[in-house]
């Protein structure tokens, strides 16, 4: 088998199909739209040529472009105090061996499996100012006459899809940290048993050291998961109500598709893009020490 | 070295097979649209005509008129095959403007919207202009005043199928239960909504605001009262800015009707859907709607309330303002003809056929008013939309829905902000500048 990966030629072979899938879908997209984001163009006229004007225009003229990119770092920052430590705390205690190990972590995963859709719907249920299940808790817990519409006023509609959108993959990075933890060598505890490590002990300085490359993963996969988000918020309120639920991608939609400027829009899809390469160099940077000290034990 | 060479042979097939399997695949989706394009194997050709429309639902009255007029047309002009396509309206539109971003190589004959909406196609050239296939005969049909939307640089791109008429739509029998009387005045209406309140479970005007459309319908109304029909088609076909105390006033009242609970509490959570079932089922007394909305009323399985208790009444007028003689509604949906079609002649000759048969259909069907002289059989009329009927007959100068005659980019514009004025601390100024700025570029 290493003769034949050493033969470039058969390395190529395997490599190509996947890689003409890749460079056609992906990077040729990419630069297209990169390409349109420099021209003011309708989708179907006339093409013109305008340099960097959509992406001045993004930041300087655009006011609900600027909430939209504060409304996805808001996300960013609830999956990284919210999501993950949830994620991390559910795995370590599933994988210590739980009674009915197997089917908590099904029910956690449960809702990733289940299409944004259907969460979108069932969420959206639940904060219906009239049957939904949040208000009528409120109602019997004395506000008789309560009947605030969550997802329709501009002040708690992002705030109310905010809470699904994080409930939603917490099942999903649970699960990548149980599966790290489970690789994690049974030697290194039974050696800090007999050492009489405490079990805060064994979690902070063996299961966590270890874990960092798991973590940096499930932490680009969560920061760059927010900064793209867009099923959720999408069926749950479209952006709105005057956008005030808003992220680039709504936004990136609907200038595309309703409002037919698909250069600006181009310019928007296009900085979400960078944005997400942006933080994935960041973060590596940022857990290049942990991920050498975790090799090194 | 047997056993090397093996492998190389047997990793050669692997890859082989893997690109032999792509490639597969590639073909048989590229050949796809060429198939379509001829039929049978050996057999006579026949020209494929593929359609598009937006009537999705079989439940739909239009979507099977459609279907029987094709049926017709089929057995009439045995060399031709059409094959159609539905999606419902919002994905409709996604899709049109994403193949039309193309050629639109899928699509011959596609149901579309004239006026604003098809401008931007016309501009791009994309659609194939009629004039050469329209005889005196054809032109003789059509009603006077029906094909101005259709219509761009002095030629004809389409022809009309059915109008609309904007409706104020009112439940009689709760109407009665709150002793309220039925509103022809802004100020009776707002009589009504207070009396209305008070039933238990009922909306006095359900509006649907969660659908932009369905909110902007009712500023529409109420501005065509305070400004009046001629002033919008100016502001509309960039004659004249969007300026003037109408505009403003116009979303004060809708602010006002909100206020009072009008809409009910959370208007911005009901779409159409939602607000037509509530006013099918006696959970809303009014509803204001185009006139397709009449059919369902008797059709609909899920209406529960009686249809003889439903009036169909003009928009309120507003006192001192405006003309009686106003409408909302007007010739704006039919079907047209992409340029790139390989068979141009046979699809316009089928748009033409179709948007004829629909505009029958339609008025057969009491969902809207034929834009062709043919004679209709009216016996299948619902008194309901004969109401409508003669609303028309008293109207003279109409508006069309404000996001069909503008701009993609200023219609949905348009379309947010008002639905702002559904939800509490709407602010007017800033309505009215998100519209100045949108509309008078």
């Amino acid at each position: 088998m290493n003769n034949m990966l050493g033969k470039k030629r058969f390395v190529a072979c395997f490599v190509l199909p996947a890689l003409i899938l890749f460079i056609s879908f992906s990077m040729i997209p990419l630069f297209i739209s990169g390409a349109y984001s420099l021209f003011q163009y309708d989708g179907m006229g006339e093409m013109k040529f305008i340099g960097l004007v959509n992406y001045i225009r993004l930041f300087a003229e655009d006011r609900h472009f600027v909430k939209a990119v504060l409304n996805s770092f808001l996300l960013v920052g609830a999956s990284l105090l919210i999501q993950l430590p949830i994620s991390l705390l559910l795995a370590m205690v599933l994988a210590r061996g739980v009674k009915g190990e197997k089917f908590f972590r099904t029910v956690y995963f449960l809702p990733v499996v289940i299409s944004s859709m259907v969460i979108g719907q069932l969420w959206m249920k639940m904060f219906n100012s009239e049957y939904g299940l949040l208000n009528h808790l409120i109602r019997a817990l004395g506000a008789s006459d309560f009947s605030y519409s969550w997802l329709s006023n501009p002040k708690t509609a992002f705030l109310s899809t905010l809470i699904p959108a994080v409930w939603q993959y917490i099942g999903y990075h649970m699960l990548i940290f149980y599966a790290g933890i489970k690789s994690i060598s049974q030697d290194y505890y039974e050696a800090a048993q007999i050492d009489g490590a405490s079990k805060w002990q064994v979690n902070t300085k063996i299961t966590l050291p270890l874990l960092a490359p798991v973590i940096k993963t499930c932490v680009i996969f969560s920061i760059t998961g927010s900064l793209r988000a867009f099923d959720l918020i999408y069926v749950m309120t479209g952006g709105g109500p005057n956008h005030a639920s808003e992220v680039p991608a709504t936004l990136m939609y609907n200038n595309l598709f309703r409002r037919g400027l698909y250069g600006y829009g181009s310019a928007q899809a296009f900085f979400i893009v960078v944005e997400c390469l942006l933080f994935t160099f960041i973060v590596s940077k940022l857990f290049k020490k942990a991920e050498e000290n975790a090799s090194a034990i | 070295m047997k056993k090397s060479l093996l492998k190389r042979v047997s990793a050669v097939a692997l890859a082989l097979t893997l690109a032999a399997g792509m490639t597969g695949c590639g073909s048989k989706g590229s050949a796809a649209p060429t198939n379509a394009g001829s039929s049978g194997e050996g057999k006579t050709e026949k020209t494929v005509l593929n359609v598009w429309h937006q009537w999705s639902n079989d439940t739909n009255e239009l979507k099977k008129k459609y279907d029987e007029a094709v049926a017709a047309y089929l057995a009439e002009n045995p060399n031709v095959e059409i094959n159609t396509q539905t999606l419902d309206t919002e994905a409709y539109k996604t899709k049109i403007s994403a193949e039309f971003a193309g050629d639109a190589k899928g699509i011959d004959v596609f149901y579309y919207w004239g006026a604003g909406t098809a401008r931007k196609m016309i501009n791009a050239d994309k659609l194939l202009p009629l004039d050469s296939y329209l005889t005196d005969e054809i032109r003789g049909k059509l009603l006077e005043g029906s094909t101005a939307a259709f219509e761009y640089n002095g030629k004809t791109y389409s022809l009309p199928s059915f109008s609309w008429y904007m409706t104020l739509y009112c439940n009689k029998a709760l109407f009665d239960q709150a002793g309220a009387e039925l509103p022809d005045t802004y100020d009776k209406l707002v009589a009504a909504v207070e009396k209305l309140k008070a039933l238990d479970g009922v909306t006095p005007l359900a509006s649907g605001a969660k659908d932009g459309w369905n909110a902007a319908f009712i500023y529409q109304a109420l501005a065509l009262r305070t400004v009046g029909a001629e002033g919008i088609n100016k502001m509309l076909t960039g004659q004249a800015p969007f300026e003037g105390e109408g505009y403003a006033e116009a979303a004060d009242k809708v602010q006002e009707l909100y206020k009072m609970g009008a809409f009910g509490a959370n208007p911005l959570e009901q779409g159409n859907d939602d607000a037509n079932a509530a006013f099918g089922t006696g959970r809303a007394a009014m509803r204001l709607m185009g006139s397709w909305f009449a059919n369902g009323i008797y059709t609909d399985k899920a209406v529960t309330i009686n249809p003889e208790d439903v009036v169909a009444m003009k928009i309120p007028m507003i006192t001192g303002k405006g003309n009686e003689t106003d409408y909302c509604g007007g010739f704006v949906e039919s079907f047209w003809v992409n340029k790139s079609t390989k068979n141009p002649d046979e699809a316009a000759k089928f748009a033409i056929y179709i948007n004829e048969k629909m505009g029958e259909a339609a008025y057969e069907s009491g969902t809207g008013f034929s834009g062709w002289k043919t004679e209709v059989d009216e016996k299948g009329l619902n008194p309901l939309f004969v109401q409508i009927k003669d609303l028309l007959f008293q109207g003279k100068t109409s508006v069309l829905a404000w996001d069909t005659s503008l701009d993609a980019e200023p219609a949905t514009i348009h379309n947010e902000q008002v639905q702002t004025l559904f939800a509490p601390g709407a602010d007017t100024g800033e309505f009215i500048k998100e519209h100045e700025a949108a509309i008078n570029k």
